[in-house]
């Protein structure tokens, strides 16, 4: 076994929470705002069906090959070959997502924050940190994860504080075109609600299994919450306009001025951003490294965690020219990656594992 | 894991000369008195404190071997000598069979090598030599003098018991089993120190404390190579598991009453003669951060106290860092009529705010470490000094802001606040190197410094505990002793981690 440490289904959700919802809790709004108009706060909703039917192929998977990764179980059922192809393109895409996700961060830092500082820098220090948790382990990365997370989201109560500045009035007219363009947007969601597949690399480490599909429902539930929470403010405090912005929620927590002196609570959100982004990060580099070392079988993965931060950082430099191409990406291609990826794949291995298994009971 | 390398280098050094000695020393009496003497007298030669005292029992050369100051003189001529002296022995046989009923000392024992001999001086213990037998008798008339209880003045309370340890392991046991009564406190005794022999006893609750943690402890307390233990902080750092953390991973106290309840939660208590200060592991940061009035007084009092003291931890690790990173970077963050005053007051300043802070946090400590070093007379003069220093006349002269005055008094004040001295040293040291990451990238550094901060805490064990149990838990009694202290009958289990063979502690209603 890799992989000695075990967490709770507490800690699991606390790793997967800022997984999914990090890097786009700032922007969210805008990428499906435009399809659904004033019905955009609806979308998350209809985004989270996904979610749970991921959260429940990952845990059937779990089910049928515990205290196994994605990695080792889809080499069981798809045969050696296609298995080992079927994770190495699984272990690049991550390497690939993680690398956009960080640079869309470190682009968000240096076009708002700190502008006269370079972009690398922040990509450097950002994965450096992820680093030294992956190599502690997943029980460093989930204890890291239960704080930085609290903290994390506890500064979205902040938003509370615009309640008196709201406009109900953005919400109307209610499903003007009906319930399609809502549907579509869901779609657009995918992109994040398929993330919950990633739980198949935490299950086979609870060490309260009972719990575990419970906690992951429960995630999956709450996270729509959060979605639905931010789209509901910047829509009814900024309303349409909100769509062409490239982080709406940024200017919505820029609005807030309580009695003239709370106020400014930008820097605060973008603080506590860095802690959701490093869950995700240190998340995604343990993700790579244990697979990487499963996929060439070897007996430890800390030894990959900080090369393959470095290729991170590399990856987060290339892919995408800027910041218009990181949101043409975002919008026009990755949610069917995902959907394909996250949803589609696993469907498939589900089914093949099930027929397996029915033929082996008959048989 | 214990660095098994630590003692592996510790042990090839110490080889060769115990190799010697344990020869000599294992060996048996003799039964002739000559010879017993001269190895004494050679092994204790140019050592004008040994006492050697020879007489006639009856018709029989005996001898008494003690070192002046560590025996009760007085009762050994009174118990010892004058009965051996007006002794008449009819058969010189029933000597040894007697002895024993004619020496009123109710700790007495025989002993048969010279090794025993030796510990038995060196621990106050006359020993008695008599011709003819091979045997030694160890008279257990030990006195010394000792300070007496007193109130421990490094862990001061408002309500709770007065008395503290003192240097005496004796008396220490003493009090801790004038506290737990029953017979499952266990207080096993070790030996540490090659020179010193220091007596380290083991002491934990049978039947509560897990036997895995206990051997695990009592392992690397064997497992300690050294000349000497002169304080019980060797032993602490000697056997923690992450010894390059500034973070404590055991935690000390002088009194009976914390050693108690600690017992009570399933941990081992570690005592040590010649020091008050005794050892308790495994720890948690959150247990860390438990004074034992919280306790003590209601339970609202408790929860209060403690909120704050969290609160005060993170104002102390970050206050000074946060002010550098929101004045250098981030002014849109302060209100405007705050961002105006605090301005004006830095105008006339020559330097930046990191240089600043860091100045002054420097003066700061010098000013603290100075008053504890100093005799009491002259620590008032530092104080009045330091006051005028980094007070009122800096500001006046121009070379700091007075907000960063304010600053620096704050995060002081605050890092009093920690009830534990021990974990109140990583929190200084660790401000410094957070000021310059927020001095070079404002509060992403200031972040990025928190997060490395969790990460190490994450990674830290203690004894096998994991440094930030109960953080993550799913269960609900585990946390009800952390930042609040529920009520006393509401904290019915043991800590989820320590006390696990015997999770109940009070019987339900």
């Amino acid at each position: 076994m890799l992989e000695k440490g075990r967490i709770s289904s507490l800690q699991m959700e606390m790793i997967i929470i800022p997984t999914v919802i990090a890097t786009a809790a700032l922007s969210i709004p805008a990428f499906a705002g435009r399809l659904a108009n004033h019905d955009m706060w609806l979308i998350p909703i209809v985004g989270s069906l996904t979610g749970f039917l991921t959260v429940f192929i990952a845990w059937k998977l779990h089910e049928l090959y515990p205290k196994m990764t994605p990695i080792q179980y889809s080499e069981k059922i798809i045969g050696k070959i296609a298995g080992r192809v079927f994770s190495l393109f699984l272990i690049l895409f991550y390497l690939h997502k993680a690398g956009i996700s960080v640079r869309d961060y470190s682009d968000f830092i240096a076009g708002n924050v700190m502008i006269e500082t370079p972009r690398i820098v922040f990509i450097i220090t950002l994965i450096f940190v992820s680093a030294l948790a992956a190599r502690g382990g997943l029980e460093v990365v989930a204890r890291s994860a239960v704080i930085c997370t609290t903290i994390f989201l506890g500064t979205s109560t902040v938003l509370l504080l615009l309640i008196k500045d709201l406009d109900l009035g953005y919400l109307l007219p209610f499903l003007e075109e009906g319930i399609v363009p809502v549907m579509r947007g869901g779609f657009f969601y995918n992109a994040w609600f398929t993330d919950f597949f990633l739980l198949a690399f935490l299950f086979p480490f609870i060490n309260n299994h009972k719990k575990a599909l419970k906690a992951g429902m429960k995630t999956t539930f709450f996270v729509m919450f959060i979605f639905v929470y931010i789209n509901f403010f910047v829509l009814t405090l900024i309303g349409p306009s909100s769509f062409n912005q490239f982080y709406p929620v940024y200017s919505a927590v820029r609005a807030i001025s309580v009695f003239e002196f709370f106020e400014n609570f930008e820097v605060l959100i973008m603080a506590s951003w860095v802690l959701g982004n490093f869950v995700k990060t240190a998340f995604y580099l343990y993700v790579i490294s244990l697979s990487i070392a499963q996929w060439l079988r070897l007996s430890d993965f800390k030894a990959f965690v900080f090369p393959l931060g470095l290729l991170m950082v590399f990856f987060s430099l290339w892919d995408l020219p800027d910041i218009v191409a990181v949101r043409t990406y975002m919008t026009q291609v990755h949610p069917f990656l995902m959907t394909v990826l996250h949803l589609l794949v696993p469907l498939l291995l589900l089914m093949v594992a099930l027929f397996r298994k029915q033929r082996r009971g008959s048989g | 894991m214990f660095r098994m390398r630590r003692s592996h280098i510790k042990g090839k050094s110490n080889k060769k000369p115990e190799a010697k000695q344990t020869s000599s020393e294992d060996l048996p009496l003799s039964s002739i008195l000559d010879e017993n003497v001269r190895y004494f007298t050679s092994l204790y030669k140019e050592s004008s404190d040994v006492v050697f005292r020879s007489f006639l029992i009856g018709q029989r050369n005996a001898e008494v071997i003690y070192i002046e100051g560590l025996s009760d003189v007085q009762k050994l001529d009174e118990f010892v000598l004058e009965k051996l002296l007006n002794y008449s022995v009819k058969d010189e046989n029933e000597l040894v069979s007697t002895l024993s009923n004619i020496l009123p000392i109710s700790n007495l024992s025989k002993i048969s090598t010279y090794k025993e001999c030796i510990e038995a001086i060196a621990n106050g213990k006359p020993i008695l030599l008599i011709n003819g037998f091979e045997e030694a008798y160890s008279l257990g008339l030990v006195k010394f003098e000792k300070r007496s209880i007193e109130e421990p003045e490094a862990e001061s309370v408002i309500r709770g018991p007065r008395e503290g340890f003192t240097e005496a392991l004796g008396v220490n046991t003493s009090l801790v089993r004038r506290i737990i009564k029953d017979p499952a406190l266990k207080m096993k005794s070790l030996q540490v120190g090659k020179y010193t022999q220091t007596k380290v006893i083991l002491s934990y609750l049978e039947g509560i404390v897990d036997p895995a943690l206990l051997e695990n402890v009592e392992n690397r307390i064997s497992q300690i190579k050294i000349d000497g233990v002169l304080e019980s902080g060797y032993i602490e750092q000697l056997i923690e598991s992450n010894p390059y953390s500034p973070f404590p991973q055991v935690m000390y106290t002088e009194r009976p009453d914390v050693v108690s309840a600690n017992l009570l939660e399933g941990r081992v208590v570690i005592l040590m003669d010649g020091t008050p200060f005794a050892l308790i592991a495994p720890v948690s940061f959150f247990s860390l951060f438990q004074a034992q009035e919280d306790y003590y007084e209601r339970f609202w009092i408790g929860s209060f106290i403690r909120t704050f003291r969290f609160l005060f931890l993170v104002v102390s690790l970050f206050l000074p860092s946060l002010y550098v990173a929101i004045t250098t970077f981030h002014q849109e963050m302060i209100p405007s009529d705050l961002l105006l005053s605090v301005a004006s007051s830095r105008e006339g300043v020559p330097f930046p705010a990191i240089v600043e802070a860091v100045m002054m946090e420097i003066a700061f400590e010098a000013l603290r470490e100075a008053g504890i070093r100093l005799p009491k007379q002259i620590g008032s003069a530092v104080s009045i000094v330091g006051a005028l220093v980094i007070g009122q006349a800096a500001v006046e002269a121009g070379i700091v802001s007075a907000p960063m005055v304010i600053v620096v008094s704050i995060t002081g004040i605050a890092s009093f606040l920690i009830p534990r001295y021990a974990i109140g040293l990583p929190i200084r040291l660790l401000r410094f190197p957070i000021i310059f990451l927020a001095g070079a990238l404002g509060l992403i550094g200031v972040m990025l410094g928190a997060i490395i901060l969790v990460i190490h805490l994450a990674g830290l064990k203690s004894f096998d505990l994991p440094y930030l149990s109960p953080i993550g838990t799913t269960k609900k009694h585990a946390l009800r002793d952390t930042i609040f202290r529920s009520p006393l009958w509401k904290m019915d289990g043991r800590p989820e981690l320590t006390g696990t063979l015997n999770k109940k502690r009070q019987e339900g209603p």
